[in-house]
């Protein structure tokens, strides 16, 4: 009877110890869950913690990147307070780059001032140039005061604007005077109509002009390099006027005229052309006589001829008078 | 006679006898108390494994979700750590009111980024502000959420009165923001 019931328990089983199985089994199976739950929320945290950290990276990256080139600062004061900045801006970098604000600092007085420049949309793409111009009020500035300015950009780097001014311009422009002449930038103007200019503003860069009473015009790319930085204001009585060794005392003049951008010259009066220090600005002459507009011209008898070219410049110089005249050029007269 | 009588005998007293085993043995099937508590314990034990192991399960699971949630609250505090970035634009110390205006710009890739405080130090000395600086826009009205979104610019006014800083010197301001990164910049007084 004993051999039957054990042979009974055995094979049937024996209630004893199934709870601790199946309690193993839960327990096993809850230890299985929770930490495969905690593992896979782990790695998904730290996955999102790695992509943060390639993303500050990549901006850190980028920031370093960025390289925007800020060159030939000027700092010009047209009146007390008001300070008119210009600079030429690079991006030498290989992104593109937003600049948010402009700082002028005043150094002498200790003041400064900000302009946001987002509003204008001041981006630079890779290789762009782009001429920064701006107006900014700083109380008590005056044109003797020391400035310097900067940039910010939108991802946080400050660019100094450097001001290019060589000892060699300045020595220049004490013995000659105030004004420089681009010399490359000479040209000469033909005419569409009796009162526009054909081809304006780039005219035909040349030193060999028509003569034989075919009216003309030249075109000088002027520059304000006074040492004090003072504005020159060009009066009506400013030209070009020629000198021709071979027939000597003969004189030809084109005064200076207002030209509006499509070429058409200004017939009734003349408006005092103002050049800012360190602006360069294309300055027309064109008319026979100071007091109305009339197309000048070199006469049949003066071509072919060789002829000097003198720019005479008249007006004033911040508060004072001025007067210079640049000798540089020649041209060759040469029948049409 | 006496032998069939005997016999007889016999058989009756096997058969009660028989009946009688029957009967203790059905009856002792009825009565049997040893195989139900058996049964019942371990119908008991099993249950109360099964309801110990769900106890514990979701005990578990509640625990591991707190653990997951602080985890990932820890993660996205030190997410949006890593993307702030503060640029100071310019910091000028204004001589007569001894006070150090900073001007900053949000230049990082997180928005609502609070000044928690400003240190003015130099490489002897120290200063903190008491309590958070407010935040101003550049055209001086005060910034109403008091922090500063991506691309935002503002300023703050540290007031260092009585203490003057000494003229010419270079100092340093350490910004500190609401999540804890530190920016510094320099300065000339």
């Amino acid at each position: 009877m004993k051999r039957i019931s054990l042979r009974r328990k055995t094979r049937f089983g024996s209630s004893k110890g199934v709870s601790t199985v199946i309690a193993t089994v839960f327990l096993v199976l809850t230890v299985l869950v929770l930490s495969t739950n905690m593992f896979l929320w782990t790695l998904t945290q730290n996955a999102l913690y790695n992509q943060a950290v390639k993303e500050r990276n990549q901006q850190d990256v980028d920031r370093l990147i960025e390289n925007i080139i800020a060159t030939n600062a000027t700092y010009w004061v047209p009146s007390t307070g008001t300070v008119n900045v210009t600079a030429d801006l690079a991006n030498a970098g290989s992104i593109s780059a937003q600049i948010v604000t402009l700082w002028v600092l005043d150094a002498t007085q200790r003041k400064y001032n900000v302009t946001d420049l987002r509003a204008s949309n001041f981006n630079l793409n890779p290789g762009d140039h782009r001429l920064l111009s701006r107006a900014v009020q700083i109380p008590g500035a005056t044109s003797s005061n020391m400035f310097s300015a900067w940039i910010v950009t939108a991802r946080g780097n400050k660019v100094n604007l450097a001001t290019v001014q060589t000892v060699i311009v300045s020595d220049v422009t004490q013995g000659i005077g105030s004004m420089a002449l681009n010399f490359f930038a000479f040209r000469y103007f033909t005419y569409a109509t009796s009162t526009k200019l054909a081809n304006y503003p780039s005219g035909t860069t040349s030193f060999n002009v028509p003569g034989q009473g075919k009216p003309i015009a030249f075109g000088a790319l002027l520059t304000n390099l006074d040492p004090q930085k003072s504005t020159i204001t060009l009066n009506k009585y400013s030209n070009i006027w020629l000198i021709f060794p071979g027939a000597p005392g003969q004189i030809v003049q084109f005064f200076i005229v207002n030209v509006a951008s499509d070429g058409t010259i200004t017939t009734r009066g003349y408006t005092p052309i103002s050049i800012a220090y360190k602006a360069t600005t294309l300055i027309v002459f064109a008319s026979a006589s100071s007091s109305s507009f009339s197309q000048s011209s070199v006469p049949p008898s003066l071509t072919p001829n060789p002829g000097a070219v003198n720019l005479m410049l008249l007006g004033t110089i911040g508060t004072r008078d001025y007067g210079q005249n640049i000798p540089f050029v020649s041209v060759y007269v040469y029948k049409p | 006679m006496r032998v069939e009588g005997s016999a007889a005998i016999f058989g009756k007293r096997y058969r009660g006898a028989l009946n009688k085993m029957r009967i203790r043995k059905i009856s002792k099937m009825i009565f049997n108390k040893k195989a139900v508590s058996l049964v019942a314990s371990a119908v008991i034990l099993t249950g109360v494994a099964i309801s110990l192991g769900f106890v514990v399960l979701f005990w578990g699971q509640s625990m591991s979700s707190d653990y997951a949630r602080n985890y990932g609250q820890i993660t996205d505090a030190e997410i949006a750590k890593l993307k702030e970035k503060l640029t100071a634009e310019y910091v000028f110390y204004n001589r007569t009111l001894q006070s150090v205006r900073i001007f900053l710009l949000n230049s990082g890739a997180v928005n609502d980024t609070e000044i928690q405080g400003v240190f003015v130090r130099n490489s002897t000395w120290s200063w903190v502000t008491s309590s958070p600086p407010s935040l101003k826009s550049f055209s001086g009205s005060l910034i109403s959420d008091q922090d500063l979104d991506i691309g935002e610019e503002g300023y703050v006014d540290v007031v260092l009165s009585p203490i003057a800083l000494t003229a010419d010197r270079l100092y340093f301001v350490r910004i500190v923001t609401g999540r804890g990164s530190i920016f510094e910049a320099d300065f000339i007084a």
